[in-house]
């Protein structure tokens, strides 16, 4: 299991477009146990300032960075998946 | 729903910045109010539907949204009204919208079935199946494959559901009727919500509940900007729920600037206000409680109120007191300073909306908005809360004033007082967060268990920090007031000096007992 670092932009068009819905899922990943009770995954979760890509367009919001990967118009599920993808 | 983003959050929100970017934008002597044909086609680009079975039906629905949005009512669809007849009164400085503040956009309503038990694939065919023994009027057999139930016969009593060792039989539900407290949702002749205006309270949670978005509440944000484009002094009266709403960054001093940046002349914080009402309304239990009556009741949510003088009939329902709310108190304070003050709540409410259409509330209110809306503001200003200079203004309220956000902090903030008045005085408190916990609650006080008793009582579950207007999840956002209510440097609403001096709202000041818009005789 690999460590995974998470930053989601807190910026107002990414807050509005739901990053902080995005870091709540991601948050819950955090309590997933396996069948040994061993943790599921090692993430780190930041909310960073506004990465300014919205300003020329809005619609790139929510903006997560995973492992310095930037992701636009993220959703829960992508970002989970990238999380997953990168773990293993 | 509440506390995930989906489809409909954006949406929403979308339609919010949309009206605040023209409302910033237009050319104030020659505006186009085409525009919002043009939005509907920003917001749903394409040909090819994304939400529903059509594009057009889709962009028709958020054209219903603008009309909402701008404050105007959902037009009927069975004969040709332009989108924007109605933008000459709409465009104006000062409060247009009406009641009724929550509306069914009919079309967009899917009419889901209401309280219906279906049998699942879950179904075993068992051997006991327990599910025929216990329905009262046999309405469920046991099928080739599975039970199955006569809906002509069932009584919808929801004994199978709970037998079924599998549990195979499912309960359907109408999102909006199970969110609703007040029992106020209802069907139109297509079967489609309606919401009984006798007991709607206006707590807003039906539209955060319904899956489809059918159901939106007006909204002032047009006006505001108008007034303040016009260059009128516009104050922000913001409420305690604020702290955290705008995400991890925004920190309270960096909204306060922000707000500003917006156009607002000042900010002030209602937390103040509940001060204030948290000393009127120990003065008023120190006064009567039990001598003229035999409990108090909060006055700070509105539903709560409005519900609780629909439950509590005649002399009963004078219980409930009827002091002036925080938000009406922070209104007074700002007009007694600046009489040319126009002031906007914001807040997580719905309800207050409703509270702001009452003829004694609208001299102090001028306009509510929610913490939703004005993101909209800051989205379509481009305004990054986090990059803004922090106004450290001083403090204007205490912790408990600032903690009247979270459910069963109000009438500990109210006993501190009365202790204060009244020492050695010890205050019974009971509270109830959501409408049918304010029902028990209320029924209980009927029925004379809480006789001495203070209730508070409010719609949202968790308090307003769980408000149909709110942006972040309910317990980061508990945790973040309760954080910020621990910089005030006084304790109690009594300590606070900055409503020392100043008269404890009350006798001269309006008593909205009963009075609610589109409904003056009270109930």
């Amino acid at each position: 299991m690999k460590k995974v670092i998470v930053e989601v932009c807190a910026g107002t068009r990414c807050t509005i477009s739901g990053s902080m819905d995005i870091v709540a899922n991601i948050e819950h990943l955090l309590s997933t146990y396996d069948e040994e009770g061993e943790p599921m995954y090692d993430i780190e979760v930041r909310n960073v300032p506004c990465q300014h890509d919205c300003e020329k367009d809005g619609s790139l919001a929510p903006i997560v960075i995973v492992n310095g990967e930037k992701i636009v118009c993220a959703s829960s599920d992508q970002v989970m998946n990238r999380i997953t993808e990168l773990r293993d | 729903m509440r506390g995930i983003f989906t489809p409909i959050t954006k949406l929403r929100r979308d339609v919010f910045t949309e009206v605040a970017r023209f409302g910033y934008e237009r050319d104030l002597q020659h505006t186009d109010y085409g525009y919002f044909y043009e939005a509907s086609y920003r917001i749903i680009p394409g040909e090819r539907p994304t939400y529903r079975e059509s594009v057009f039906k889709e962009r028709a629905i958020i054209r219903e949204r603008f009309r909402l949005a701008l404050g105007m009512k959902i037009r009927d669809q069975d004969h040709y009204e332009s989108l924007t007849a109605d933008m000459q009164t709409m465009d104006s400085t000062a409060k247009q919208s009406e009641m009724p503040i929550v509306n069914v956009i009919p079309f967009a309503c899917e009419a889901c079935p209401t309280n219906t038990y279906r049998v699942s694939n879950n179904c075993r065919k068992c051997l006991a199946h327990p599910c025929t023994a216990v329905c009262p009027v046999k309405a469920i057999s046991i099928g080739e494959k599975a039970a199955v139930i006569d809906e002509a016969k069932c009584i919808r009593c929801g004994r199978c559901f709970e037998a079924c060792p599998y549990h195979a039989i499912l309960h359907f539900g109408r999102p909006c009727a199970e969110a609703c407290g007040a029992n106020a949702i209802g069907s139109d002749e297509l079967g489609r919500c309606k919401i009984d205006r006798e007991k709607c309270v206006s707590c807003g949670l039906c539209i955060v509940s319904c899956p489809f978005g059918a159901i939106a509440d007006k909204s002032e944000i047009f006006q505001i900007i108008t007034a303040i484009r016009n260059g009128e002094d516009v104050y922000a009266a913001i409420a305690p729920a604020f702290v955290g709403q705008f995400g991890p960054l925004a920190t309270p001093a960096k909204v306060f600037s922000a707000l500003k940046a917006l156009g607002f002349k000042d900010v002030i914080e209602v937390g103040m206000g509940a001060d204030l009402s948290s000393r009127h309304e120990a003065r008023l239990f120190v006064d009567n409680v039990p001598a003229k009556q035999p409990f108090l009741g909060t006055s700070c949510c509105p539903s709560w109120e409005a519900f609780a003088r629909k439950v509590l009939p005649g002399d009963t329902g004078r219980c409930i007191s009827s002091s002036s709310t925080p938000m009406v108190a922070t209104g007074q304070r700002i007009k007694q300073d600046n009489p040319k003050a126009k002031v906007v709540f914001i807040g997580p409410c719905v309800a207050k909306k409703m509270e702001g259409l009452e003829e004694d509330v609208k001299p102090y209110i001028d306009f509510v908005m929610t913490f939703e809306e004005v993101m909209g503001m800051f989205a379509a200003k481009h305004i990054e809360i986090s990059d803004m200079t922090e106004d450290n203004k001083a403090a204007e309220a205490s912790h408990d004033g600032r903690h009247y956000a979270v459910a069963s902090s109000v009438a500990p903030a109210i006993a501190a007082c009365i202790k204060e008045m009244e020492p050695g005085r010890e205050v019974q408190i009971a509270h109830a967060d959501s409408l049918a916990d304010c029902k028990k609650m209320l029924l209980l006080a009927k029925a004379g268990k809480y006789n001495g008793y203070l209730l508070e009582g409010m719609a949202c579950p968790g308090g307003c920090v769980g408000g149909p207007g709110t942006l972040m999840p309910i317990a980061k956002a508990g945790m973040a007031v309760d954080k910020f209510a621990k910089t005030s440097p006084w304790e109690h609403a009594d300590q606070n000096p900055v409503v020392q001096g100043k008269p404890i709202p009350g006798e001269p000041l309006p008593t909205h007992a009963g009075t609610q818009p589109g409904n003056p005789q009270g109930v």
